[in-house]
């Protein structure tokens, strides 16, 4: 990760744009998922 | 004598040209209730600021209301966390549980802020302000402020009313960008929606929960996150009825009035009449065409997967923006237009709340990685 990120602060703006993009999605989906998991939990666990 | 023309010699056509601005706005609130509640305060306010000498704003040694307003409200940034508060209690996560996969819409929806920001940084800006252009893609007035008084402070004018006017204009926005991506045959899906109660313990632990883990994923977004499902939490304890209707009723009016008018105050001819405004301008709707796109195209991919009865109709994925409830009414009305009895609101609105948590997620990346990127 670390690695990734001095590749990414040695690039270019545009480098480092590409990499806040993949980096920015790529967050924005684990969060949402880990929330899809919580409330598929929450659910269950409701349930019983 | 001088002195005493003084309010008609120290104003330029530079400043007619914001009063006209500040009128279209105000025009637009009135006359077509584009974001009324936004659109005017923000429209008076750029005519004050602009009006002669500025004493609403006043100087540094002798503040004005709007630059007391501005210093005590957005700077630190105070008005967009109140107004997150509100936001929280009026959301109700009820469509999202009942169907949690319209979840990941919420964070396709948020391609715009990112393709924005790869479009700002090609166009000359550098990574802070082009994050801080890209955020206008959350479709989330709030989280726009909020990064923008981080990254960009002098584009906090044009970056606010661009995200408050595009706000306003998903009903223009969103259905040619939709029916470009789509068949008439994707459009007429329909999906199945089952009415079961949420269980109260769901909806009571589901925002203490969420302030959690976005604060080990993204500890910058606790403000954000944490004032959203404060709201929430509120809302959905059911004992605190009146706070909850405080909440959503006379502090979101409030602030929502303070917030406007000091943003219409950060709008001076010489902030505001640059190039840059009118790129910044272009560069929001583009973002909510991106948002609208990848939303769309995320749920054709999905599609790909899902069993035939689980299909999701693509228009849904459009609701993944952050603007609500206008997008979800937007997406039900298309889809009655397509098909008359094709009702797909609820799912529209599970996947428009999810885009309220993908948007303020999205600005927590967006606050976390910049200053990693740039250190």
């Amino acid at each position: 990760m670390e690695a990734w990120l001095d590749t990414l602060r040695s690039a270019d703006t545009l480098g480092k744009a590409a990499g806040l993009a993949v980096f920015g999605m790529a967050g924005v989906f684990v969060t949402l998922f880990l929330f899809y998991l919580l409330i598929s939990a929450l659910e269950k666990l409701s349930k019983k | 004598m001088e002195e005493l023309f003084a309010g008609f010699t120290s104003v330029g056509y530079r400043q007619f040209i914001m009063y006209a601005i500040g009128g279209a706005l105000i025009w637009l609130a009135v006359k077509k209730e584009y974001e009324p509640m936004l659109l005017l305060p923000i429209g008076f306010g750029a005519i004050l600021t602009n009006l002669p000498l500025s004493f609403a704003v006043g100087t540094a040694q002798e503040p004005g209301f709007l630059r007391i307003l501005l210093d005590a409200g957005i700077m630190t940034e105070l008005f967009p966390i109140l107004i997150f508060i509100a936001v929280g209690a009026m959301i109700d996560f009820g469509p999202l549980f009942k169907n949690p996969l319209m979840i990941f819409f919420g964070a396709a929806a948020q391609l715009g802020i990112f393709a924005t920001v790869l479009l700002a940084v090609a166009l000359g800006f550098d990574l802070k302000v082009a994050a801080a252009i890209g955020i206008i893609g959350a479709a989330d007035g709030p989280t726009s402020i909020y990064v923008a008084k981080r990254f960009a402070v002098q584009y906090l004018g044009p970056i606010s009313v661009a995200a408050y006017s595009y706000m306003s204009l998903v009903p223009i926005i969103q259905p040619p960008v939709i029916r470009l991506l789509t068949t008439k045959k994707e459009r007429t899906m329909r999906m199945e929606y089952r009415e079961e109660p949420v269980p109260r313990l769901l909806k009571i632990l589901f925002p203490i929960l969420v302030t959690m883990i976005s604060g080990f994923v993204a500890p910058i977004s606790v403000p954000l996150v944490g004032s959203l499902m404060f709201g929430n939490l509120i809302r959905e304890s059911v004992v605190l009825e009146r706070l909850s209707q405080t909440a959503q009723n006379e502090l979101a009016y409030l602030v929502t009035l303070l917030l406007g008018i000091t943003i219409g105050s950060t709008m001076s001819a010489d902030a505001f009449l640059r190039r840059e405004t009118l790129l910044i301008l272009g560069m929001g709707l583009l973002a909510f065409v991106f948002d609208t796109a990848g939303g769309v195209l995320f749920a054709k991919f999905l599609n790909l997967f899902l069993p035939r009865d689980r299909k999701v109709n693509p228009m849904i994925g459009a609701c993944g923006i952050s603007a609500f409830p206008m997008s979800a009414r937007v997406i039900q009305r298309m889809a009655q237009e397509e098909e008359r009895g094709n009702i797909i609101l609820m799912q529209a609105v599970g996947a428009n709340v999810a885009g309220q948590l993908g948007s303020i997620v999205a600005g927590g990346m967006v606050l976390a990685l910049v200053p990693l990127l740039v250190r």
